[in-house]
């Protein structure tokens, strides 16, 4: 199920893109993504070089999941790298 | 001001207190005053006695010394005298009393057998003797007067203490303490029988917004049970209703999609390329509306369950999701609003909402504010508005203020249907007003539970 709760029990509503990434970072944790693998895990295809369109997603990303999205703590940003989830993952 | 409290259980608590205080006020009255009397009576024959000892004693004593022996007998539990003529007897006297004025006549004229007169102190006139005074008599005290063998009379006032009820306080403390137990009483008693009738009416309520509400247990008294019963079958009906249109809604839309599919194929065999094309986009437009229609239809029944849910985020994706589709949408309010509610549905009702408002008003401007009683989200757009008079009908399902029924501006008017039924499941409702600065707004009120 498609579902993102809070340990509240409070449904957060979730786009389909913003769910396919929050996907490519929990099958890909505490490794660092580049724009470009995160297109491609998301998308499946290539991406233009400056395609921008991964950041937009990312912060929709964070106001959902992080506690201050000003300041985050799970999906880090990593300078010239890309993304960092930090948790660690459980099934 | 309005006599009556609007709520059952005020109503059945004000009879019952007002009942049952008034039976033991009564009750309580008649005990007192019967007590009173007696005691009366017990004082005032003693009292009597006392006068027959006295007349005896002045029988006795030589003319020359009555006067000196009646100023020694005067004192504060007895005041005497000898006046010329019998006191007037007053306008008023006591009529609890008469009674107790009987016996200590009958008493006196059975002892002395002389001309006896008991009366009220005349509380206007005062004591009638107008010396020695060293008890004051108060308004219950009794006159009494004694036809002396020599023409004078022998005037006699009782002390205060014979009529009256000192410990007065008494009453009032024991009314007080009887009048809250009560109302206490009432109250408890008034709950208990209003407790169902509430719970019905809290039922009938959710069912307004709710049709697969479960159906109530026929509890409570026999004409309770009687309308609990009424008001189920009333929902079955109803449900089945609903279930009926829909599902035929449903079938329709299914057949006539499938007769759609074919026609689709055969467009495809028109020669003329130009009628060919136009064909099939007559077919996206039927197969547009025949998808809308049973949205609309389904949302009626749909079995969405509550759940709680943030409705800040849902808003602001929506927000982005306009956003993206180079729509001028932006959003103002808190980042997190846990809601309990159905967010597919409410998610729909504001997708259209926000979309009248950006087809229609070239842009949308979507707040969320926690009020007292609700939680309000105001979509605000630049168009040309809505004439107040037509407000209320765009509501109205297959309603379209462009008469053209076009289908590049938007749908088959039930954008706005579907949103207020959406919202009225919720317990809210959906008012459009003019906005000062130029467009208008759509005030969605949502009603507010606890835990949010």
């Amino acid at each position: 199920m498609r579902e993102l709760t809070s340990p509240e029990q409070v449904l957060m509503p979730l786009t389909a893109s913003q769910f396919d990434l929050l996907v490519a970072f929990v099958e890909h944790p505490q490794q660092v993504l580049s724009r470009d693998q995160l297109l491609e895990l998301t998308k499946g295809y290539e991406a233009a070089p400056f395609d921008r369109s991964v950041d937009v997603q990312l912060s929709r990303l964070r106001r959902k999941i992080e506690a201050d999205p000003k300041v985050p703590t799970l999906i880090k940003t990593v300078r010239g790298g890309g993304y960092l989830f930090t948790p660690a993952v459980e099934r | 001001m309005r006599l009556l409290p609007g709520r059952l259980t005020g109503r059945i608590t004000l009879i019952l207190t007002a009942g049952l205080f008034s039976a033991q006020a009564i009750a309580l009255w008649l005990f007192i005053h019967d007590r009173l009397v007696t005691s009366m009576k017990v004082f005032g024959l003693l009292f009597a006695d006392r006068v027959v000892t006295v007349v005896d004693v002045l029988d006795e004593t030589p003319p020359a010394e009555q006067a000196k022996l009646l100023q020694v007998l005067n004192g504060p539990s007895l005041q005497v005298g000898i006046l010329d003529a019998p006191p007037a007897k007053p306008e008023r006297e006591a009529w609890h009393a008469e009674e107790v004025r009987q016996a200590v006549r009958s008493r006196l004229q059975i002892e002395l057998a002389r001309p006896v007169q008991v009366q009220d102190l005349d509380r206007w006139a005062g004591s009638p003797l107008a010396e020695p005074t060293s008890a004051i008599p108060s308004r219950q005290s009794m006159v009494i007067a004694i036809g002396q063998p020599d023409g004078r009379w022998l005037i006699f006032v009782t002390p205060s203490n014979i009529a009256s009820l000192r410990r007065s306080w008494r009453i009032g403390f024991w009314l007080l303490t009887m009048g809250l137990a009560i109302w206490l009483i009432s109250i408890w008693a008034a709950r208990r029988v209003t407790q169902p009738i509430m719970r019905f009416a809290i039922a009938a309520e959710q069912f307004g917004q709710d049709i697969n509400a479960p159906p109530l247990p026929e509890t409570g008294s026999r004409e309770l049970r009687q309308s609990i019963q009424a008001f189920n079958q009333m929902q079955e009906r109803l449900r089945q209703l609903v279930n009926d249109r829909t599902f035929m809604i449903a079938a329709i839309s299914h057949d006539l999609r499938t007769v759609l599919t074919r026609l689709r194929l055969r467009a495809e065999f028109i020669e003329d390329a130009e009628q060919a094309q136009k064909a099939i986009a007559d077919m996206d437009q039927m197969q547009a509306m025949l998808t809308e229609t049973l949205a609309f239809a389904r949302a009626e029944s749909m079995t969405e369950a509550p759940v709680r849910f943030d409705l800040a985020e849902l808003l602001q994706s929506l927000c982005d999701d306009f956003a993206d589709a180079n729509q001028r949408v932006t959003y103002d309010g808190p980042t997190r609003l846990t809601y309990v509610g159905r967010p597919t549905t409410l998610h729909r009702a504001f997708m259209n909402l926000i979309h009248n408002a950006v087809t229609y008003g070239s842009e949308a401007d979507v707040s969320l504010a926690l009020k007292e009683k609700s939680v309000q989200v105001t979509i605000g757009d630049r168009g040309p508005g809505i004439p107040a008079e037509l407000r209320a009908k765009v509501f109205t399902p297959f309603f379209r203020l462009e008469q053209s029924r076009n289908r590049e501006t938007g749908g088959i008017g039930l954008g706005l249907a579907v949103a207020q039924a959406a919202i009225q499941r919720h317990g809210g409702n959906i008012t459009l007003t003019e906005r000062s600065e130029g467009g208008m707004f759509a005030v969605v009120r949502l009603r507010k539970q606890s835990g949010c």
